[in-house]
Parts: structure tokens; C-alpha cells; sequence
């Protein structure tokens, strides 16, 4: 990055001197600045009274307000701030400035919180007392306060995003944000404030696997974040640049799911949940990842179209495989490889005593669930681009949900047999674990559910994958009729023919 | 300045713009009309660089917009019609934010923020909130964002709209002394009377096509095919119309009010020949005008029924 692009992103950048500006005056601190402080004295009362201070319990209550603060109010803000340049229309302005959209990004992505960054300053005096007091050690201090800092900046570039994509203008953060916020911060500092036993030795620095590397807890959990921030934060800056681009494009999508693949096998070793399922879940995050991944990666027909007259015009017959207006076959392609690859990691790594005996028809139902749903996918956006969402959820639905339901609903009523068999096995939710699952010598998946199982997974990639090879021809043709008629000016038609 | 080539623009299964090529020269001030749809707003934004083309070549002061975008952005200000601006913001940060944006030094921002807040009557709401500010304001304030980086070439979207009937003068003004100054001007407006106020050239689009560009004189030529001549005659007019009928660039005559009212197909000197010609033969003519066509007319004509 040069030098000059770093002093804009972060020393002289335009849109954090804006919300510095707007969101610092004295009539929009002096309420929060007063209910915070208000909170912290209220705080520092009750430690003193029920002292709390030697045993943490105001540190502990002191970090949750600066979650709240950073987390929750700090990423509704970043939300609220750039959906409104967006409905608004100034962001177009930002677009069309010389100033780097990763710059423009990075200063959403610091600037709008700045009002939470300074209220959650407001908090630290408690937490220096508990240093102070023996509750916490300096240690705890700043990793507690840095792990936040991470927390908050995933939460923040969630929303960076949601506000970029969504259709709707972000208002009020997000309901669904915030809860996910206190959910997900909860959760983390739920587990250190109870410090999950480093069962090596209980009584030193928690520690966490990453490929039989046992790595002190806040390098392990930077490891973790920063690629999600890092990802966030491109695809971010994408959309930046141009409201029509993908988020990633197919080789940062692949990059994507080669990271979060490797952060997921990664965590494998000592255990974090030694618990039989293991490996049949860890394929749930491989498949999840893998279409994660493969959302980006779709040209709708609009997208195609444009591809197509792109490259003809430079004489060429296809569009480049890995160009965003491609189709998503060929690095679908490498995607499924990538999840093939992990599952067969997965394989590799379990005790064959221990191995399911039929993981990996497991594996492979995982990644051609993610072929299939990548196609169906593909053909819906070059078929009915407008309705693809509400047409892939529909679809979903169907193979997914429905025959999980129906599934469950015959287990409930202790109907035994076939039937059951083959709804827990058409669905992938139910099928993969079903099959995955299971010592030797244990009870197994049934044929009936096997065969359930394999039946979609290899059926609809064959489907999809020649119903897009149908309407690919079809555009083709009805492209090569269009630039075969002759122009008649004045009086053309705005659309292009055939669709 | 502007050199635009083979453009084409698609939303998904729609062409917005079809092969377009338009140049806009400096010191050139072209109007881009046409009805809602024509594509205006989707070539300037693809030549703000907001929309990627499906095909084409857009050149900003010989920078290739494609190949050096920020280079390119630099010499471009634009101004919508509807201005968005940072409501929370004062009127001279919101300038500032701008001039960071397009890397005026840090040292000449203030002086700069004050000149073009001068330029466009604002001075006095310097220190205003840019909520407080009226319409026709909120459009003198974009006007001055728009003249903060002192770009090359200015593109328009409606500009007058919302401002008051000094401010469109003050607007005319400005545009005049920037095209004065070398600068190329893009505008796209519906008031038609307004733009032949502005412009020194016009580009008309129709259904994605650049159906016609070129000084409003050539395309007047063009398009009405000459000008209409109305004539006074006094007297027996055999002599008169006989004249005129051997005239292969006169048509469709109609006597209207005591008033021969005809097309002529010629340029102002082949009119003056005829005026020559008619009085040396002795016809008495009282009264003898040429009339040229305001943009409305050429724009019916040219097929643009739609406009607002």
C-alpha cells in the first residue's frame, strides 16, 4: 500500500475528519458522555459498597458496558452513517472523488463510531482500579480491551456491509444486528470471564490449537478475526468503488474460502469440542463456507449478457472464467475442490477405529450440496434475475427444510422404518450428520438413508448444470440475432431480443 | 475536453445507451436533451465513472476513464439535480470535506472553501448548518463543490432546478465564464428555452441513440432543413409566388394573415439573395423576416414527443 494511500486511510482521511466534525459537537457528546459516565460512577459505587474490586466483578461489568457501548451502539452507528450517504446519494459523490474507495471504507469504518470510541474510554478508570485492586492483572486488562477492540471491528464491518448490500436503507443499526451483537459478545467474554480450563495445565495462560500449535488466546482469537475484517473490509471496499460489483470477486472468493477452510481445520487438535459429532459438524462449516463463498461468484443474466458483448467486442467468443461477469461454473469448480479437499483432511485425521464408517459418503454429499446449490443459483440469476433470492430460498426450502420436517415429524410419531430413513436423508441437514456421525460398531445409517442422501446430491448438479447449459445457448443465440439486424435508427427497441 | 466513443451502457436486459459518440470540445458549453429515458443520465454517469460501460471509450481531458479513473475524477466536477449534501455539517466543512477529497493542500483549503463559497453568494451562510439551507441554496452550495477542485470539464444534471430566477442568471453567468475560462460543460436539462440560453452545442438522444449533436446553427440546418421566411407583399402576387416557386429551396407556401409564410431550405445569404432577387424584379414587399426555431421546435420535430 503506498505511503500516501496509508497517511489517507488513516491520518488525513476525509470522512473520519467528517464524522470527527459532525458526531463530536457539544450538543450530540453531552448526553451519552453523561449517561456513560453516569453508568460507570453507578458502577464504581457498587464495587465499592459490595466490594467487588478484588475478585473482578467490577472489571468484569465495566467491559460489558464497553461492549454495549462499542459493540452494539458503535455498529448500528456505522450502519446508520453510510446508509444514509447511500439513500441519500452523497456516497456517489465519494465514489466519483479521487479518493480511494478503501479509503472512503476505512473512514466509514473509523469515523462513524468515533462518538462510542470516546464513551468507551469512559469505563477504563474502573478497570485500572480492579488492576489496581488485584481483580484483574494488567495482562487480562489490555487482552480483555484489545479482544473487544476485534469484536467490535467484526460487528462493525457486519454492518459496513449490510449497509453497502441492502436493498432497504439500514435504520437504527438493525434490530437483528444488535441482537447478534449482545449474542456474540456475550458468548466470548461469557467464556473468558469463566476461562475455559487449559487442560495442559489448568493454572496457566488459556491457550488454543491452530494446526497443533497451541497459541495464547488473543492470538489465537486475532487469527480468527482479522481475516473475517480483512475479507469484510474488501468486499466492502468493492462495493464502494461501484454499487454493480460483486462483493468479492471469483479469485477473492476462492482466497475466501481457502482461509476460512484452513481457520476451520485449523481448530482441530487438543479439541474445543471433543464430542463425537465433531467431524460430521466441522463438514456443516466446510459446506456453509463453501456456499458462502459461491454467492459472489453468480453473473445474473444482465451480468452475462454484458460479459458476452464485452468480449466480442475484443473479439473474443467467451468470457473469461475468473472475470466478475463470468459464469460461476468453472470456479464453483475449484470451490467444491477446496471443500473436498477439507473434508478429505477430515478424513484423513480421524483414528480409523474411531472414522465413521461412511464419512466420506458424507464428504461428499457436503460438496455436492454446495455444486448443486451453487448452480441452481447460477440458472435462477440467468433465468429470473429480479426474483433469484426469493426463487434460491424457495428452492432451498423445498430440498432443504421440507423433507427435514417431514422427517422429524415421522420421528415424532415413532414411525421406524424406510419412510423416515428417506426424508432424514434427502435433506442435507439431516443427511450429513446422519451419515458422518457414528463410532464403529455403533448403530449406522440404514441404505434406505444412504441412498436418500446420494439421490439429490448427485441428481441436481446434473440438472442445473444442463439447464444452465441450455440457457447459455439460448442468450448466445439470441445475442448473435441482435448483432445480425440491421440498426434502424430512431426507432430501436431499448430491449435487448429474446428475453 | 469530453471524447466519447462506441459507448454503450446496459441495465440488465436494457440498453440504456447504444454506441454513442459525442465530443465536447473546450470552451464548449452542449446541452444533452432528450425524453425521460432517452439515456442522458446513464452517459453521464458513465462518464462520471459511476456505471461501468458494457463497451466504449470515454476520454476526460484525454485521460481514459478506464484505464486512470482517479486521474480522471479529477478533472471532472459534477452536479446532480436533486443535491445530497451532509446535513450534519457546516456549510464550509462540508466544502472541506471535499477539497481533502480531491487533494487540495491543507494550506489553500480555507482560501479555496471561501472563493467558491464567494463565487456561488454564499459567503454569508459560511458558518451555517447545510440543513438550514433553502433549495435554490442547497444547489448554490453543490455548485460550489462542484468548482472546489477547479475541474476541466463540468457535467450537469438539470442545474437549475430549484433555484430562484437570479440564481439561474448567476448560474448562466458562471457557466459562461467557465466556458470562457476553456472549460468543457456538459449539461442535461428539460427546460429547453433555458438550455439555448447555455449551451453553444446540442446532443439529442432518443431511446438510447445519439440521434443528433453539433452546434444548435448546423443542427437547425439539419433538422428544420433552413428556416421560415415570412413575407409582406404588396400588390398583385403572381409575380411574387412565380419567384417563389422556381425556387428550389422554398416549399409549402401558405398565406397566413396577409403573410406569405414559407420553408427555405438556404442559408441567411441564399434568403438575402432571394429579398435581392424579389425586389429587383419588382414585387413590393413590405415586411420580409426570417424566423429560426427555438430548441422546442427542433426537438418535436426530431421525433422527441415526450418531453416534459
Amino acid at each position: 500500500m503506498p505511503l500516501t494511500l496509508i497517511g489517507h486511510a488513516l491520518l488525513d482521511n476525509p470522512i473520519t475528519v467528517k464524522h470527527v466534525r459532525s458526531r463530536l459537537r457539544r450538543g450530540q457528546i453531552l448526553t451519552p458522555v453523561t449517561v456513560v459516565a453516569v453508568l460507570s460512577l453507578l458502577i464504581a459505587w457498587w464495587g465499592y459498597v459490595a466490594v467487588r474490586y478484588p475478585d473482578g466483578g467490577v472489571a468484569r461489568i465495566a467491559l460489558i458496558l464497553q461492549g454495549i457501548v462499542l459493540v452494539v451502539l458503535g455498529g448500528s452507528q456505522v450502519g446508520v452513517s453510510l446508509s444514509g450517504a447511500r439513500e441519500s446519494g452523497i456516497l456517489d459523490f465519494h465514489r466519483i472523488s479521487p479518493l480511494p474507495p478503501a479509503v472512503t471504507t476505512l473512514g466509514f469504518f473509523f469515523g462513524a463510531p468515533v462518538r462510542e470510541y470516546l464513551l468507551a474510554l469512559i469505563p477504563i478508570p474502573l478497570l485500572l482500579l480492579s488492576v489496581a485492586a488485584g481483580g484483574i492483572s494488567l495482562a487480562d486488562f489490555y487482552q480483555w480491551e484489545l479482544a473487544l477492540l476485534l469484536i467490535a471491528w467484526v460487528f462493525h464491518v457486519i454492518a459496513l456491509l449490510s449497509a453497502l448490500v441492502s436493498r432497504r436503507p439500514v435504520r437504527n443499526g438493525g434490530a437483528g444486528l444488535i441482537l447478534l451483537g449482545i449474542i456474540v459478545f456475550g458468548n466470548i467474554f461469557g467464556w473468558l470471564f469463566f476461562r475455559s480450563p487449559n487442560v495442559a495445565n489448568p493454572d496457566g495462560p488459556i491457550t488454543l490449537p491452530f494446526f497443533g500449535l497451541n497459541l495464547p488466546w488473543l492470538s489465537w482469537f486475532a487469527l480468527y478475526t482479522l481475516p473475517l475484517i480483512g475479507f469484510g473490509l474488501l468486499a466492502a471496499t468493492r462495493k464502494m468503488q461501484s454499487a454493480r460489483a460483486p462483493m468479492l470477486s471469483k479469485p477473492q472468493a476462492v482466497g475466501f474460502l481457502g482461509v476460512v477452510t484452513s481457520l476451520i481445520l485449523g481448530a482441530l487438535g487438543r479439541g474445543i469440542f471433543p464430542r463425537d459429532p465433531l467431524f460430521a459438524l466441522l463438514l456443516y462449516g466446510l459446506g456453509g463456507a463453501g456456499i458462502v463463498a459461491s454467492l459472489p461468484i453468480v453473473a445474473d443474466l444482465g451480468q452475462y449478457t454484458r460479459g458476452l458483448r464485452r468480449a466480442a467486442r475484443i473479439g473474443q467468443s467467451r468470457v473469461p472464467i475468473w472475470d466478475d461477469l463470468a459464469l460461476n461454473r468453472p470456479v464453483l469448480f475449484v470451490l467444491c475442490g477446496i471443500v473436498l479437499l477439507g473434508g478429505s483432511y477430515l478424513f484423513w485425521i480421524q483414528d480409523e477405529s474411531l472414522r465413521p464408517p461412511y464419512f466420506s459418503q458424507a464428504v461428499a454429499v457436503t460438496v455436492l450440496t454446495v455444486a448443486y446449490t451453487g448452480l441452481a443459483h447460477q440458472y435462477l440469476a440467468l433465468t429470473t434475475p429480479a426474483r433469484t433470492r426469493a426463487l434460491l430460498s424457495l428452492f432451498l426450502f423445498l430440498v432443504w427444510v421440507v423433507p427435514l420436517l417431514a422427517g422429524i415429524i415421522l420421528r415424532i410419531a415413532n414411525v421406524e422404518g424406510s419412510w423416515t430413513d428417506l426424508f432424514t436423508g434427502l435433506s442435507p441437514i439431516s443427511g450429513i450428520i446422519a451419515i458422518g456421525a457414528g463410532r464403529p460398531g455403533t448403530t449406522q445409517a440404514s441404505d434406505t438413508l444412504r441412498l436418500a442422501a446420494l439421490a439429490p446430491a448427485v441428481s441436481l448438479p446434473l440438472l442445473f448444470n444442463n439447464l444452465i447449459s441450455n440457457r447459455r445457448r439460448q442468450i448466445e443465440a439470441a445475442l448473435g440475432t441482435e448483432d445480425r439486424q440491421t440498426p434502424k435508427p430512431l426507432d430501436r427497441s431499448g430491449s435487448a431480443p429474446g428475453f | 475536453m469530453i471524447r466519447v466513443r462506441d459507448l454503450r451502457v446496459d441495465y440488465d436486459t436494457t440498453c440504456a445507451v447504444r454506441d454513442l459518440s459525442l465530443d465536447v470540445a473546450p470552451g464548449d458549453v452542449c446541452g444533452l436533451i432528450g425524453p425521460n429515458g432517452a439515456g442522458k443520465t446513464s452517459t453521464m454517469r458513465a462518464l462520471l465513472g459511476l456505471v461501468e460501460p458494457t463497451y466504449g471509450e470515454i476520454e476526460v481531458a484525454g485521460v481514459d476513464m478506464r484505464e486512470r479513473p482517479r486521474d480522471a475524477a479529477r478533472l471532472v466536477g459534477f452536479m446532480p439535480d436533486f443535491p445530497p449534501l451532509y446535513e450534519d455539517l457546516l456549510c464550509w466543512e462540508f466544502l472541506d470535506l471535499f477539497a481533502a477529497s480531491y487533494d487540495v493542500p491543507r494550506r489553500l483549503r480555507r482560501e479555496r472553501v471561501d472563493t467558491v463559497l464567494d463565487l456561488v453568494g454564499l459567503a454569508a451562510k459560511r458558518e451555517a448548518p447545510a440543513a438550514e439551507l433553502s433549495r435554490g441554496m442547497r444547489q448554490r452550495l453543490m455548485l460550489a463543490k462542484t468548482l472546489l477542485p477547479d475541474p476541466k470539464v463540468l457535467v450537469l444534471d438539470e442545474p437549475a432546478s430549484g433555484v430562484d430566477p437570479l440564481g439561474r442568471i448567476d448560474l448562466k453567468n458562471i457557466l459562461k465564464a467557465q466556458a470562457d475560462a476553456g472549460k468543457a460543460v456538459l449539461i442535461s436539462s428539460h427546460i429547453l428555452a433555458e438550455m439555448s440560453e447555455f449551451c453553444t452545442t446540442m446532443a439529442i438522444m432518443e431511446k438510447g441513440r445519439l440521434i443528433v449533436a453539433g452546434s444548435i446553427e448546423t443542427i437547425r440546418h439539419e433538422v428544420m432543413g433552413g428556416s421560415t421566411l415570412s413575407v409582406e407583399v404588396l400588390g398583385d402576387p403572381a409575380l411574387f409566388l412565380s419567384l417563389v416557386r422556381d425556387d428550389p429551396r422554398a416549399s409549402d407556401i401558405q398565406q397566413r394573415a396577409g403573410h406569405y409564410v414559407f420553408r427555405y431550405g438556404g442559408t441567411p445569404d441564399a434568403a438575402a439573395d432571394l429579398l435581392a432577387r424579389l425586389v429587383a424584379a419588382g414585387v413590393r414587399i413590405a415586411s420580409f423576416q426570417r424566423h429560426k426555431e427555438g430548441l422546442e421546435e427542433l426537438f418535436l420535430r426530431i421525433g422527441a414527443r415526450e418531453v416534459s
